[in-house]
């Protein structure tokens, strides 16, 4: 048959077209919809970035409160490199105080450091036999104190000495020393 | 493939074309399977027509191309020009007399039927049953005659006695054919028994539109596959493009949101950190305001008082504890205020109390 070589020839070309078709064409169609695919995740991406960086004046205004409340707090600590020197300031502190006022301190310890994740608490006990008033005053000036020192603990017990009616306490003071990593980070 | 001819009988009885299909559909194995190098089909009388005339011309050649023009124009059905046709020319004293052998409408009709069952290039012989039968047992004639065949392919008609072909045509002859023409012929075959199979037609008719639609189908696969090319590889191209484009982007906003990213991871650890210290700064006892609390009430002596673990517990004496404790309830820093020991009155009057209460921060 003289058309035989027509078909096989038709044939032929169909079966290259698909082989083609597979190996060629569909590569790339196959590439085309994982780049789209990609593009649609680099867009979705773009946008979330371009949100992000509208954000940052936000997030500076943000940071600059932040960074003022700190130092503020900052302020009110004691300065030290480490919370050992800390502990060693609070009680300079309130020996100076407590002498200026004329109370008598029967004995005094330092206490352990209480680590948390930011700052490390430091306590100072003063063990004191004193009067109400001056009691009272010691917590007006606690209270007035630029430094941040609080009262964890407080044991009062009246006593009688020499006819006068006095207090005998054990206060705990604590302040407390903010880890160096964040002292650098607020620098 | 074994090459053979087909040798058919076309007699009047067979000439019919309207069954010519129905029978063509049942064309034994031999044929369907095969390939056909020539074709050879008989025809009988009752198909070849008969016309004379004379001429008055001297010249041969003058009177050739008269009687060809003399004939078409005496040809008796005007409803077709015959294609097959010849002209015997025979001197007389006043110039020629011619008779012209044709086919049959209908015989014509056949042969453009085997034409479109594709054996149209090949060679086709017909030759008129009468003038083998006026041959016969003269084989040599035979060869002149069908040399003449192939050299002109055209019939040469010359009628004499008639006769069934089948009666006529014996083995021998048969087999004379066979060696002059250099053939095999397939001898039980008349119109009767030429059944074509219907796939073997469909066959011929598909390579037929093959034949017709060659060039398209190639140019049309071909430019399909340019057309898949170019398609695919432009949208490829076009979104690696935009692939780059937007991964540059990325790349460029991904400078500028580092240090936005930065900030934010600051600013969290700031807020976190100053939130934990400002709940620190909250989570004491506010001792002053207690005590200013604790004078506002009458007939109240202390005897002790601890705080620890946020925790509070008073030692004294009163008039009425249970007064003192409405006091405490008051205070927002306290949670329930409760006498924990046995009252007890001394020689006073006054009321021995033990009263505990929890630490709320932050009030």
């Amino acid at each position: 048959m003289e058309n035989k070589w027509k078909f096989y020839t038709i044939i032929g070309l169909i079966v290259l077209s698909l082989f083609l078709y597979k190996k060629v064409y569909l590569n790339y169609f196959n590439n085309v919809s994982f780049l789209k695919t990609k593009i649609k995740r680099y867009k979705k991406l773009n946008a979330k970035l371009e949100e992000k960086i509208k954000t940052y004046p936000k997030i500076k205004s943000q940071l600059a409160i932040e960074e003022k409340k700190l130092k503020n707090i900052k302020n009110r600590l004691f300065k030290a490199h480490n919370p050992n020197e800390v502990l060693e300031n609070l009680q300079k502190y309130l020996f100076d105080y407590f002498q200026k006022q004329d109370i008598n301190i029967n004995n005094y310890r330092q206490l352990r450091l209480i680590e948390s994740k930011f700052f490390y608490r430091c306590r100072f006990e003063i063990n004191s036999i004193i009067d109400f008033n001056k009691l009272v005053n010691v917590f007006e000036f606690l209270d007035n104190s630029n430094y941040l020192i609080k009262i964890p603990e407080i044991y009062i017990y009246y006593t009688r000495r020499r006819k006068e009616s006095l207090l005998r306490t054990r206060i705990v003071f604590e302040t407390i020393y903010i880890k160096e990593d964040f002292n650098e980070t607020k620098n | 493939m074994k090459n053979f001819s087909l040798l058919i009988f076309l007699d009047n009885e067979n000439i019919k074309i309207d069954n010519i299909d129905t029978k063509i559909d049942e064309l034994p194995e031999k044929i369907k399977e095969s390939s056909l190098k020539k074709l050879i089909i008989l025809i009988s009388d009752w198909n070849i027509y008969k016309l004379e005339f004379d001429l008055k011309l001297k010249k041969l050649s003058e009177a050739k191309k008269a009687a060809e023009n003399h004939f078409l124009y005496l040809n008796p059905d005007s409803s077709y020009n015959p294609k097959f046709f010849n002209i015997a020319l025979k001197k007389t004293d006043d110039g020629y007399h011619a008779t012209a052998f044709y086919l049959s409408k209908e015989a014509e009709e056949f042969i453009d039927i085997i034409h479109n069952l594709g054996f149209k290039n090949k060679i086709i012989h017909i030759l008129p049953i009468f003038e083998i039968y006026k041959n016969i047992n003269k084989t040599y004639r035979i060869k002149d005659y069908i040399t003449t065949i192939k050299d002109n392919n055209v019939i040469t008609f010359n009628i004499k006695d008639i006769d069934s072909f089948k009666n006529i045509l014996s083995d021998d002859d048969l087999k004379n054919i066979e060696k002059e023409m250099n053939i095999e012929l397939i001898k039980d075959l008349n119109i009767k028994n030429l059944n074509f199979e219907k796939d073997f037609l469909k066959k011929n008719k598909s390579f037929e539109l093959i034949n017709k639609l060659f060039y398209p189908i190639i140019i049309g696969i071909i430019i399909i596959n340019l057309a898949f090319f170019s398609y695919s590889k432009y949208e490829n191209v076009k979104f690696k493009k935009i692939y780059k484009y937007i991964k540059k982007i990325n790349v460029n906003l991904s400078k500028k949101v580092d240090p936005v990213i930065k900030a934010e991871d600051t600013l969290k650890k700031l807020a976190e950190l100053n939130n934990s210290i400002n709940i620190y700064s909250k989570q004491f006892f506010p001792f002053l305001n207690f005590l200013k609390e604790l004078s506002k009430v009458e007939h109240l002596f202390i005897n002790s008082l601890y705080i620890k673990n946020d925790t509070l517990k008073i030692y004294g004496k009163t008039d009425s504890a249970l007064k003192l404790l409405e006091v405490l309830k008051k205070l927002k820093y306290l949670k329930d205020p409760k006498i924990v020991s046995n009252i007890s009155r001394d020689s006073q009057g006054n009321e021995r109390f033990q009263i505990e209460a929890k630490i709320v921060y932050g009030k």
